[in-house]
Parts: structure tokens; sequence; C-alpha cells
């Protein structure tokens, strides 16, 4: 399963929302350089290698109304704590649903027959 | 014969653009349309059962299938955006952007984009390999022959900046709307 992180989750209070944004991290191992490009080594003369998130792939946004019931109790707004886990949820379950369709659909797809020649020139005289 | 700009917008033609369809233009305003309300396409939450008929096309797609609450939806968010068939409309799944996200409504894409080591194909990096010894104070040098001792790493230094690249296609910038009711 595709693991989401959480890039950006904030009250946006003269909008009125809540807003959430995910997406899947690219991770890249680089090798750590100095400012002038050389690489650092460790004590045995191996270069030293380092995760960095280089950007983002399926970045997504959702909004939620920051008037809802949902983010009060009594009256009062909820622990923003409390609130972010409970909209993560929301999408976690979102997310569910949409890859559950998905699968189903994927079992749905109609059988395909493959033509001899696929991959061949299309002039079959030019060999 | 395409229609003329006049008669695009007289109130006859309002049928061609039905509830939850979407237009673009040079608009600083919202157009007018008699009998037809539009709104900016730019993902702000309206109320559903004043726009039951938006409701009742679209659903929560343009929020990922997430219930917004407060009895809301949420309008289509085209801003930085363009639009894509969805793959697997009409006859079934066209296989097209198989890789690529595929709900109604959903959204994704980069302006840019860093490319990664793994996203390379694979190649070689070839270093002729030396053996060294240290005589007489002085360090010699040479391609493996006799008398040349200890074979080391030899680290090569990284090249490329990493800098993401400008993935956008060919592009021109409209504002678009979307017909609410």
């Amino acid at each position: 399963m595709i693991e989401h992180v959480v890039i950006d989750h904030h009250l946006d209070e003269q909008a009125g929302v809540y807003v959430v944004v995910i997406g899947v991290p690219v991770v890249s191992q680089m090798q750590k350089a100095r400012e002038d490009g050389t690489v650092v080594l460790d004590a045995e003369t191996q270069p030293i290698t380092e995760s960095k998130v280089v950007g983002y792939l399926d970045v997504e946004d959702f909004v939620f109304d920051a008037g809802d019931p949902r983010w009060f109790v009594d009256g009062e707004r909820r622990a923003d704590e409390d609130v972010a886990a409970d909209q993560r949820g929301v999408i976690l379950d979102a997310l569910a649903e949409r890859a559950a369709v998905r699968e189903k659909m994927a079992a749905q797809a109609c059988e395909v027959t493959t033509m001899p020649g696929v991959g061949g020139l299309l002039r079959e005289d030019s060999e | 014969m395409r229609p003329l700009a006049a008669e695009i917008q007289s109130p006859g033609a309002l049928g061609l653009i039905p509830v939850g369809g979407q237009i673009s233009g040079p608009f600083s305003s919202l157009p007018v349309f008699p009998g037809a309300v539009f709104a900016w396409a730019d993902g702000g939450l309206i109320d559903r059962t004043a726009f039951s008929t938006f409701f009742g096309v679209a659903g929560h797609v343009y929020n990922g299938g997430v219930d917004p609450g407060s009895n809301k939806v949420r309008k289509p968010d085209k801003r930085g955006r363009v639009s894509v068939g969805a793959d697997n409309f009409g006859q079934g799944e066209a296989g097209r952007i198989p890789n690529s996200n595929r709900a109604l409504g959903q959204n994704g894409g980069e302006e840019r984009h860093a490319q990664t080591s793994a996203e390379l194909a694979v190649h070689a990096h070839v270093v002729s390999a030396y053996a060294m010894s240290v005589a007489h104070g002085q360090l010699a040098y040479g391609a493996g022959s006799d008398g040349f001792t200890g074979v080391g790493t030899m680290p090569m230094n990284n090249t490329g900046s990493g800098t993401a690249a400008n993935v956008m296609q060919p592009y021109e910038v409209d504002v678009w709307v979307v017909r609410v009711a």
C-alpha cells in the first residue's frame, strides 16, 4: 500500500476551512557533498550517502469546513491534535474506499486476446 | 458551424452547459447568464442544499470523496490545473494513464520534477583501477604494473545539481468557472 505523508495541514480562518495536503515522498539516496561538489568520505574513505526527499508525487488536497460540528465540543473548538487525527482518519477511509473501488474495477476488466505479431514490424516483407 | 459569441451568450444556449459543466476564458468577473449561476472553479465550499443540482451531479468528487462537513460541497479547483480525461469512462479502461490517479475529481501532478537515481536508465560508471605504493617517500602509481600494491577506493565527485526540471506541457492560462445552478 502506498504510504502518503502529510505535506501540509492548517486552519485557514479567513477562508473558514481546514486544508490537508498529502503526497507520496520521492526519496533519493545521494552522496553527501560539500559546497564545491566534492564527496564527503567517512574514516574508511567510503562516500557518505544520505536520504533526501526531493519531491512529492500524487499530491492531493482536501478541505473541511472549519465550522463543522465535528471539530467542536460544547461550543469549544477541540484540540488541534484531536481534530488533525480525526481529519486524517477521514481521509484514510476515503483513500481505502477508493482503492477498493479500483480493485473491483480491475477485477471486472474484460479479458482481451492478444493477436500474433505484436512487437513485430507492421510491414511483414521488410525484414 | 461554430456558434457566434452572441449566440453562446443567449439564454437559449444555456442548455449547452449543464450544471456541473465548466468553461474557461479571460474572465475578471463571473459570467452572467439569465437563469444560470456560475461560480469560480476555485475549490471553495458552497451550500449543498442551495446548490442541490450541482451536489447531485458532483457529490464529493472534488474533495477526494471526503465530506467537508457543514452541509457543504466543494467546487472543482482549477487553479493551476488542467483537466485530464478519466481513463475509465464510457467503454471502460483505456490504459493510457494506468499509473496515475483515476478517481473522478481526483487531483495530482506537479509543475516541476526532481529526478531521482531510481528514475535513471541503468548505466555504468567505468573507473580504471590503479595500484599504488609509497616508496622512498614518493607516491607512485600505475595501471596494475608489477611492484605496485594496495588497491583502495577511488571516489568520484558528484556531478549535476538535482535541480527540478519543468514538466509543464505547452499551456495558455485561463480562468475557469463552473455552473452550479
